[in-house]
């Protein structure tokens, strides 16, 4: 079709490996070559007692103890408190980032006002504020969510910030020839163009906040799965330590993915590449 | 009806660097409602700060501005719409979206997508409805951009250079279907150009304008379409260039 200048290719979601793959047909098959790789070394290395079961437990007693929580219900349990902190940290963060970070992209003077104190709180891990959070706000619920908030808050904040501040003016002032008010011209134009760029803070606060909660439950938690790793260490049940691991990779994975998937339906203008994701 | 646009005293002045830049001064114009009128001149001569002025973009210093009123009462509608020297579409709309994205809240569904229709149709743009403006041409995307301005109808539509970017074969069949939109639509057209030949091309009246003021103002009395090769146009061509460069241009090298 004359006209159409470029191809479709990132919409329907086909990756540019440069050659290197002989069939790239395969796609996300290729993604599984490592992790299957990884698991017959494990499994080979486990079977030939290249190193004691104490350290790294067999592929067969890990899925073993996989069944056992699960079926009990225990491993559900844990992922389900987790999951609830994050929701509850990560919709706070946005509450307050979002909105911060799209007032500074409109008045870029007011960032004199805020510039030291975020700069301040962006250089301190939120797991060293955990024992004042602790002290503050207690051992319970609220702690936790708390150091989500903080390990959240940044990455969703300065990509708005990136994304409204950097859209460009020339479409805003589309805007007023066509007589848009203020408020339509931040829904109609603002706001989508900005998008892709808050889109890619969410993905990242999500990332952050898996991280920061189970350095949180580690510390201080009777339930989730850094609270699961924390107890199985003290009784060497280190099959669960690794059932938890996986849990929580398989879980950061997952949510990565429903988001990429949203924001490319939210952004189909958009290449949401970067973070690894080639397609 | 002599309803047109009317500029009395208009001056311009930008504050810079301690100083000031009259961008234009006491520009008094008429123009005729359904005239094409092109503004020439070279860059810095004011020709983009006039229409912005028009467009309602920036206020005039010193002067008046009065426009022709819209017909229909449509609350919020503006009376001029302006076609800028890029494109200036929304990268997350689709073509036929960015065409509706003038009319949103100010028309009724249907009466949108009728419009909408109409103009696809009249830009020649229905094949490419679904395609983003990263997949359509440079070319096209000047049609969809004037799709977008003529879709909320306005009184008058002001053109800042549409086609400069573009290779001269695009130039030439876009210029053949301004002058045809303006014909079928009998709006008030208002085009700024520094291509002399564009000027002879489409204007009914030529503006030229030198240093924030009219240098000289032109008819051109030769129906569209136009062979600005022919013998007619020879001092219409002369008259325009000294009125730029005081008839001392430079010869080609």
């Amino acid at each position: 079709m004359a006209g159409m200048e470029k191809s479709q290719d990132w919409i329907k979601g086909a990756a540019d490996d440069g050659g290197l793959l002989p069939c790239p047909s395969l796609g996300f098959a290729w993604g599984l070559l490592f992790p299957l790789v990884a698991l017959f070394l494990w499994w080979g290395g486990s079977a030939l007692g290249l190193w004691s079961p104490f350290l790294l437990p067999s592929p067969a007693a890990v899925g073993r103890a996989a069944w056992r929580l699960s079926a009990s219900g225990e491993l559900f349990r844990h992922v389900g408190a987790s999951a609830l902190r994050i929701a509850w940290g990560f919709s706070l963060s946005c509450l307050t980032a979002f909105p911060l970070g799209v007032l500074l992209g409109l008045r870029p003077g007011l960032g004199r006002l805020f510039h030291p104190t975020l700069e301040f709180l962006r250089h301190v891990p939120p797991l060293a504020l955990l024992p004042m959070l602790i002290l503050w706000f207690g051992i319970g619920e609220a702690s936790k969510t708390a150091v989500i908030v903080l390990a959240t808050f940044f990455p969703v904040f300065l990509n708005t910030l990136d994304g409204v501040s950097r859209c460009d003016r020339k479409l805003i002032e589309v805007g007023r020839s066509l007589g848009l008010s203020e408020g339509e011209r931040f829904r109609r134009i603002l706001f989508p163009a900005s998008l892709p760029s808050v889109l890619t803070g969410l993905r990242l606060g999500l990332g952050y906040s898996w991280r920061a909660l189970i350095g949180a439950e580690l510390i201080a938690a009777s339930s989730g799965l850094g609270y699961l790793i924390h107890d199985a260490q003290a009784l060497s049940r280190s099959e669960v330590i690794v059932v938890a691991i996986l849990a929580m990779g398989l879980l950061g994975a997952l949510t990565d993915e429903l988001f990429f998937r949203l924001a490319r339906r939210l952004a189909p203008w958009k290449e949401l590449h970067g973070l690894g994701r080639g397609n | 009806m002599a309803e047109g646009i009317r500029l009395q005293g208009v001056s311009k002045i930008y504050p810079l660097a301690g100083g000031e830049v009259r961008a234009l001064e006491d520009l008094s114009l008429f123009l005729p409602r359904g005239s094409f009128t092109v503004v020439l001149g070279r860059s810095g001569s004011g020709k983009t700060t006039l229409l912005r002025l028009l467009a309602g973009l920036e206020e005039p210093t010193k002067g008046r501005i009065s426009l022709p009123r819209n017909e229909g009462g449509e609350g919020k509608k503006p009376a001029v719409g302006l076609v800028f020297q890029e494109p200036r579409l929304m990268p997350w709309l689709t073509v036929e979206e960015n065409v509706a994205f003038s009319l949103k809240g100010r028309l009724g569904k249907e009466e949108a997508t009728a419009r909408v229709e109409a103009m696809l149709a009249l830009l020649g743009l229905e094949d490419f409805r679904s395609a983003y403006p990263d997949q359509i041409s440079g070319g096209m995307a000047q049609r969809v951009a004037l799709g977008r301005t003529l879709a909320f109808d306005p009184a008058v539509v002001l053109m800042d250079e549409p086609l400069g970017a573009l290779d001269y074969f695009t130039r030439r069949r876009l210029q053949g279907e301004i002058a045809e939109l303006h014909r079928r639509t009998g709006k008030t057209f208002l085009l700024v150009t520094h291509d002399v030949e564009e000027a002879l091309a489409l204007g009914d009246s030529i503006v030229v304008l030198e240093a924030g003021r009219v240098a000289d103002c032109l008819d051109i009395p030769v129906s569209r379409p136009r062979e600005t090769g022919r013998p007619e146009f020879l001092p219409l061509r002369r008259r325009v260039l000294e009125a730029i460069v005081g008839g001392e241009h430079p010869p080609l090298s």
